[in-house]
């Protein structure tokens, strides 16, 4: 069985998933789109390391800004569906164990809650996988996305959204590009709204991933003088850079780029048979014009009001801060009615980022919060969390005029908000949890009461890396007086100290030693651990060696 | 400072693969990495509100509002207290959030933080044990469990503790420049340590 194939041989929907047979028949109408090689949707885990030691061999000599894995499912980008913005992408180093986690990390991606519940709410086929499309990462001066309607093969109305680097930030909702809007009528000027750009993001050369924010990084530029920009971040093989001055009176395309970018449009309609197309693009520094994805559109071209709104245009991204959904009325903790503290129970609140002075409107029990700057480690972001709150930061500054009192909802796990169409809109089901009857609880420490949860024994976890002994009378004092106890040591070894009458050491295979009471039945098959209700969060089969 | 500027480096996608891999989950490597960034204190905001709250319930009004206004004033409204002194410097501005507070049952506040302080620390072991559980048995993995617990609670609880230190330096150096006649926009470290300029 072909584990993985070129990009430009890509013919099965089915196989390869929708994304790649159109960038297929793309290279084959002579469009420029970037080479690649297709993992299919039906390998096997059991095949992925193979195939990706296939994907090494071919990059080896291809990928300098390393490479990028992008799913390709079979109604990704269909007509009914786009799935935007939910299936995963992932920029990975040209190493086995990055790239073979990267494929993981996509594949799985296609599996998630989020895409099953959206392909039902749009009425398609859930999928039950995806492909995989990995390319070499370009390093562009600007990429951005172009949405068209055309009649007889001719542009009638386009919109292009183009930021400098690359357009993760643009397709995500975080930042606003530099807008050109048209329509082909005589006499028809068109329109030009500059872009809110408050960082680059480039794919990183690896040694760029150890540099101290701070830095200057040479930008990609069709310029002949050089740019530079200092770095603010860098993780995930990305650069996020600060804009430079110089660029801040710069529109992003020049005129002949804007024509070059028309005169694609119609090609890839063409190539697809498709009456409207959204495309990615981008174009590197030596002028050259990529197309990255090409699907129907399946909305109208994007007027004045969608700027700054995700391609579905309800929906924007942010970093997770505190996980957990949250549904209520806006209310804007830094203007009108709100800024005077008048924020009630159920609230979403959306803010810059958040000081003691509101404290007050947090203690109040607020759905959920989100925040226009900071990041998993702001101020916002942990005392979400110390309230249990979730919370969503970095968010686009667009999310500021969303009235008051509309109703959104925040997934503090997943990192977006959305305009919420009803309030009674059904939250994702939660996953079931097991009974507690008959099971063993791997706690920190040994509970200060008896649990009543229907528990048959508390299991200690002893870490030898970092815990002191374990007060191993004490877990047997705690076992006479009807609290069944046990001890975990996460490694084979050390042996546990020598342990109290009553007890016996197991080694469990695969997952370390075990101090069972000898009177208690036989071993668990698992162990379970919870909280929050209690409800298990994590279980993991054992098997005494 | 310096340990804000470390924060930005940690290697947090490198954890969140190696969570997803033990995890078998995304979402469950996001909700764990979260869990573990948790201050071992209370952050500012909760310590400062723990502070009002404590002040809203003491007798004297006029000194607790004094105390507020030099304690934990500087850290109340938006900026910092490097070039003008916060609203709550002010002791009478303090007395008035003493008061907002006082009328909206501070008892209550003091419980809603103590619990969700509490539940949040027993979310931090339960995932803390659940990635250690994980990880059993490979003691490559169960090392970066144990490495990046540590420094996940340590990098929240440095964020929290850099700023309330940041704004009180800040306040500090203006008071001192008001004394000393000094332009707080322009001054240097030798001047605050009283050393002449070469």
């Amino acid at each position: 069985m072909t584990r993985v194939t070129d990009l430009r041989d890509a013919d099965d929907p089915a196989r390869y998933g929708g994304k790649a047979v159109r960038l297929a028949k793309l290279i084959t109408a002579g469009l420029a789109v970037p080479g690649g090689l297709v993992l299919p949707a039906q390998l096997t885990d059991v095949q992925a390391p193979a195939a990706a030691d296939l994907v090494l061999a071919w990059a080896s000599d291809r990928a300098p800004y390393r490479l990028i894995a992008r799913s390709s499912a079979p109604a990704e980008d269909g007509p009914a569906a786009s799935f935007a913005g939910l299936y995963t992408s992932a920029f990975t180093p040209a190493e086995p164990g990055s790239l073979l986690a990267a494929i993981r990390q996509v594949r799985g991606a296609a599996r998630s809650a989020t895409i099953r519940a959206y392909a039902t709410a749009r009425g398609v086929e859930p999928p039950d996988g995806a492909a995989v499309i990995v390319q070499p990462a370009l390093r562009p001066y600007a990429s951005g996305v172009l949405a068209a309607h055309l009649e007889t093969g001719t542009l009638r109305e386009w919109c292009i959204e183009a930021v400098r680097g690359l357009a993760e930030p643009l397709v995500s909702g975080q930042q606003t590009g530099e807008t050109h809007r048209g329509r082909h009528q005589a006499g028809q000027r068109h329109e030009l709204v500059p872009a809110e750009q408050a960082s680059i993001v480039l794919p990183a050369r690896a040694h760029e991933l150890f540099l101290p924010p701070g830095e200057w990084i040479g930008l990609p530029t069709p310029a002949r003088t050089p740019v530079r920009a200092k770095l603010q971040t860098s993780g995930g093989g990305l650069l996020r850079l600060y804009p430079p001055p110089q660029y801040r009176q710069q529109p992003i395309l020049t005129r002949q780029m804007r024509d070059r970018l028309l005169q694609m449009a119609p090609a890839a309609a063409a190539a697809l048979t498709l009456g409207t197309v959204d495309l990615e693009w981008a174009i590197t520094p030596d002028g050259a014009l990529h197309l990255l994805q090409a699907r129907p559109l399946t909305r109208p071209v994007p007027g004045p009001a969608a700027t700054g709104t995700h391609p579905d245009g309800r929906t924007w991204h942010g970093i997770p801060a505190s996980p957990g959904q949250g549904t209520g009325p806006v209310a804007h903790l830094d203007t009108g009615p709100a800024a005077k503290g008048d924020i009630g129970h159920g609230a979403v609140i959306i803010c810059q980022n958040l000081g003691p002075h509101a404290a007050s409107a947090l203690l109040r029990g607020p759905a959920a919060i989100a925040a226009i700057s900071g990041g998993p480690l702001s101020h916002a972001a942990i005392v979400a969390r110390e309230l249990g709150i979730p919370c969503v930061t970095a968010m686009p500054p667009a999310i500021a005029s969303i009235p008051a009192e509309t109703t959104v909802t925040v997934d503090g796990t997943g990192g977006t908000l959305r305009l919420t169409q009803s309030p009674q809109q059904a939250p994702p089901a939660q996953e079931s949890t097991p009974a507690l009857t008959g099971a063993a609880i791997l706690t920190s420490h040994l509970p200060a009461g008896l649990p009543q949860d229907g528990r048959r024994v508390t299991v200690v976890l002893h870490d030898p890396g970092t815990d002191p002994a374990p007060d191993l009378a004490r877990i047997a004092a705690a076992t006479e007086a009807g609290m069944t106890s046990a001890v975990f040591q996460p490694r084979a070894e050390p042996r546990l100290a020598p342990l109290p009458p009553g007890f016996t050491d197991y080694h469990l295979t695969g997952a370390g030693r075990l101090a069972w009471p000898s009177g208690s039945a036989g071993l668990p098959p698992a162990f379970l651990v919870v909280c929050d209700g209690p409800k298990v969060i994590y279980q993991r089969r054992i098997t005494p060696g | 400072m310096s340990t804000h500027v470390v924060n930005w480096l940690l290697p947090e996608a490198h954890w969140e693969i190696l969570l997803t891999r033990l995890f078998g989950a995304r979402e469950m490597a996001l909700t764990c990495l979260s869990a573990l960034q948790l201050p071992a204190e209370p952050g500012h905001i909760l310590a400062a509100h723990t502070t009002l709250l404590t002040l809203a319930a003491a007798r004297d009004r006029r000194r607790a509002a004094e105390t507020l206004a030099a304690t934990t004033g500087h850290l109340y409204g938006p900026g910092s207290p490097a070039a003008t002194p916060m609203p709550c410097e002010d002791p009478a501005r303090a007395a008035a959030l003493l008061d907002a507070v006082s009328a909206a049952d501070p008892v209550a506040a003091t419980t809603v933080i103590t619990r969700g302080m509490a539940r949040a620390r027993a979310r931090r072991e339960a995932w803390q044990t659940a990635a250690i559980l994980a990880a059993a048995g490979d003691d490559d993995a169960l090392q970066q469990v144990r490495a990046l617990s540590l420094i996940l609670g340590w990098a929240a609880g440095s964020e929290e503790r850099r700023k309330e230190l940041r704004h009180r330096y800040l306040a500090a150096a203006r008071r001192w420049c008001g004394l000393a006649r000094a332009d707080p926009r322009c001054i240097t470290i030798a001047d605050l340590l009283g050393e002449q300029p070469p």
